[in-house]
């Protein structure tokens, strides 16, 4: 097993198991962002942007031991 | 001859005769420009002098709303003001919403034209379309909310007011012209320009509603357009209304390590989190505030009560936040807060007077410049000082008199310009484009200089509107940057906010198209506007303004970004390694604009756009 940092941000942090912003999740080694999503029952019709340690993310992005996955919805702002 | 959306007058003031005059504005014109900037830049190419001073009465300033501007078009709050610009030397787009606009509207006018120079402080005074030039001695060195106050006293309490404060009178080269108080036509010193024409104020009232051509299918539109806007933020409450754009873009930019810290060395920030819209959520927020017609109500007034920062009014925004706090490694929130209300009251664009003290404080940091110069120390971080450096710039006294020349001719002084984070002399917004390619481009060619509102690649680049694409690939941004400042003309010319427009009224494809403006102006206007002549009037305003400049002297030299963000490899975070491919994405850009290698416009793309 391997743990990441997840941060939620905007209305979605409703996803959140604890409730919070931030916090970390237990997932299989290698595990993708959609298994990510997936254990944390965020609905796959949700518009997201998710970003892996900075970087753009897709569903098949695998992650590592002490990743920061940062997900959050597209927003209008400047 | 009736017009709809436009109001089809146009009014001259010329200032050296203290003369109103009123004419009409030509239908085949406003057709072509569509409004707003559009017809700025059409009449300072039919009439002002490129190579002029800016602060010299031969200057022209001009007002000008779009066709949607005041009517209930989701956001039709904006009006732009279109000058030569006394930071850049270059044509201004500064763009401004909340009250001021429709009024301007209800009161008759689509524009208003300044030109010479009034021999005393003036401020006109239009009543429901009749316009005179009044005294304003008495309000000059009253700052931005005095002024307010007393014009609606000795006007009408229902009047709007647009004016300058300290900063525009004492020609500090960032000025803004200020409206309903807290909203700000703020880059390139469009606020001095008023400042040098004695010009304090213009107030206007008007009445009833901007007639529309086809007012049925412009409510069908709208119900459409709003139903839809409404049942989204119900299943996806929107994070800009939530916590306004400082809530919306700080997390993003420090996330993706392009949040440009320490005078753009850096690109992630420490102390983003005590910066952000969350944080000015739960401490200061006291209500949104919404421009006319707009859904989304991203404005934040506040209140801080922090000794030493006490106030209250309207931000910050997100430039604003990134300015005056990431960029001087500012992390007190409180004091970002009170430099903003600052800048508000004497005039001042936030954005600039932030990159300035920055620079600044690098100056003072590598030793080129001392307390010698600068009165006492001027130190990374140091919110109190922050505070106080907006105070001495706004009214030009002791080393605020330097700061009130922009970042470019401050390092320029002290022998390093390339300390000036700057594209045509104008201070570079919030995003590093180090971490996105297409933003640097679009920096390098916005007509204006440093702006990102000019075509905001952050959207397609960071956020996902309409789609992510890769932001460090630079191939292939030039075909979308030009698109998307065509695109953003429009959105400019018809009076509308790029926040709402980019995400409701485009076609969600990376090429963006214009599909529901073009709805909304033609029940609005009835001019029968296909989709291809929208697009080209939007190509037409771009290549305008590009002669504008050509005239003036730029040229591809101009198209530039600072060294340290084309040769420095940024040092931290996610985008760590990166530089912007400018020259590569410049060739590209050329070729897709149909300009020359040293980026001047065609003939033939000129007789295309009927420029010639």
């Amino acid at each position: 097993m391997m743990w990441v940092d997840v941060r939620l941000f905007g209305y979605i942090v409703k996803y959140s198991p604890a409730g919070k912003e931030t916090f970390r999740l237990e997932l299989d080694p290698e595990a993708t962002i959609d298994e990510l999503l997936a254990k944390i029952h965020f609905p796959p019709e949700v518009e997201r942007v998710v970003l892996a340690n900075g970087r753009q993310a897709n569903s098949f992005t695998r992650l590592a031991e002490g990743d920061e996955v940062f997900i959050f919805v597209p927003a209008d702002g400047g | 001859m009736n017009m709809y959306g436009w109001r089809g007058r146009v009014l001259r003031v010329d200032l050296t005769r203290s003369e109103c005059k009123e004419e009409n504005l030509d239908p085949q014109v406003a057709k072509d420009y569509i409004g707003g900037r559009g017809l700025g830049i059409y009449y300072l190419n039919k009439e002002a002098n490129p190579r002029c001073d800016p602060l010299s009465p031969e200057n022209m300033m001009i007002m000008a709303a779009g066709p949607l501007t005041g009517t209930s078009a989701p956001t039709a709050a904006r009006y732009m003001v279109m000058t030569k610009g006394p930071l850049t030397g270059a044509v201004t787009c500064s763009n401004s919403g909340g009250h001021f606009p429709r009024e301007l509207k209800r009161a008759g006018f689509d524009a208003l034209i300044f030109t010479g120079r009034a021999s005393q402080p003036v401020y006109l005074w239009i009543d429901k379309g009749r316009a005179e030039l009044r005294p304003a001695g008495h309000l000059w060195g009253k700052n931005v909310p005095e002024t307010t106050d007393a014009l609606l006293g000795e006007t009408d309490a229902k009047a709007r007011v647009a004016c300058i404060g300290p900063a525009g009178e004492k020609l500090v080269l960032f000025a803004a012209i200020m409206n309903d108080k807290y909203r700000a036509a703020g880059r390139s010193g469009v606020g001095a320009v008023m400042g040098s024409k004695n010009l304090k104020a213009v107030v206007v009232l008007g009445e009833g509603a901007v007639p529309l051509a086809d007012k049925e299918r412009f409510n069908e539109i709208q119900d459409r357009v709003l139903t839809k806007f409404k049942n989204a933020a119900k299943a996806a409450p929107s994070a800009l209304s939530q916590h306004g754009t400082i809530g919306v873009m700080t997390p993003l930019t420090q996330k993706h390590g392009i949040f440009p810290t320490q005078n753009f060395l850096l690109g992630t920030f420490t102390g983003w989190e005590a910066i952000s819209g969350q944080t000015l959520t739960q401490k200061y927020l006291q209500k949104t505030v919404a421009c006319w017609a707009c859904p989304v109500a991203c404005g934040r007034f506040t209140k801080v009560e922090e000794p030493g920062f006490e106030g209250e009014g309207e931000g910050p925004e997100y430039e604003t936040g990134f300015a005056l706090g990431a960029l001087c490694m500012v992390d007190n929130l409180a004091a970002i807060t009170k430099a903003n209300y600052l800048c508000n009251d004497l005039g001042l664009d936030t954005m600039t007077m932030g990159a300035t003290i920055a620079c600044a404080m690098e100056l003072f940091d590598l030793g080129y410049i001392t307390e010698k110069e600068t009165g006492g120390p001027i130190k990374w971080g140091d919110a109190r000082k922050l505070v106080e450096l907006v105070k001495l710039t706004g009214y030009r006294e002791g080393f605020g008199n330097e700061l009130a020349e922009g970042s470019y001719r401050l390092g320029e002084r002290y022998g390093h310009p390339e300390l000036a984070m700057v594209s045509k002399r104008l201070e570079l917004p919030g995003y590093d484009p180090r971490g996105l390619q297409g933003t640097g481009l679009n920096y390098a060619t916005s007509p204006i200089g440093g702006s990102h509102c000019r075509a905001h690649m952050a959207y397609c680049e960071m956020v996902g509107i309409p789609k992510l694409i890769d932001p460090h690939e630079w191939k292939g941004k030039a075909r979308i940057v030009k698109v998307w400042q065509d695109v953003f003309s429009i959105i400019d010319s018809a009076g509308l906010c790029i926040f709402f427009a980019a995400r409701n009224l485009l076609r969600p494809e990376l090429e963006i198209l214009p599909d529901g403006i073009l709805e909304y102006l033609n029940a609005a206007t009835g001019a029968n506007y296909t989709l291809d002549e929208l697009v080209k009037a939007g190509e037409r305003t771009l290549n305008a303004e590009r002669m504008f400049l050509v005239r003036a002297g730029f040229n591809r030299k101009d198209d530039s970004l600072p060294h340290r963000l084309t040769h420095e490899p940024l040092l931290d975070g996610p985008a760590q390694g990166k530089v912007v491919h400018l020259e590569e994405m410049l060739e590209e850009y050329y070729r897709e604009r149909g300009w020359s290698p040293e980026g001047i416009p065609t003939q033939s793309k000129l007789e295309e756009l009927g420029l010639t």
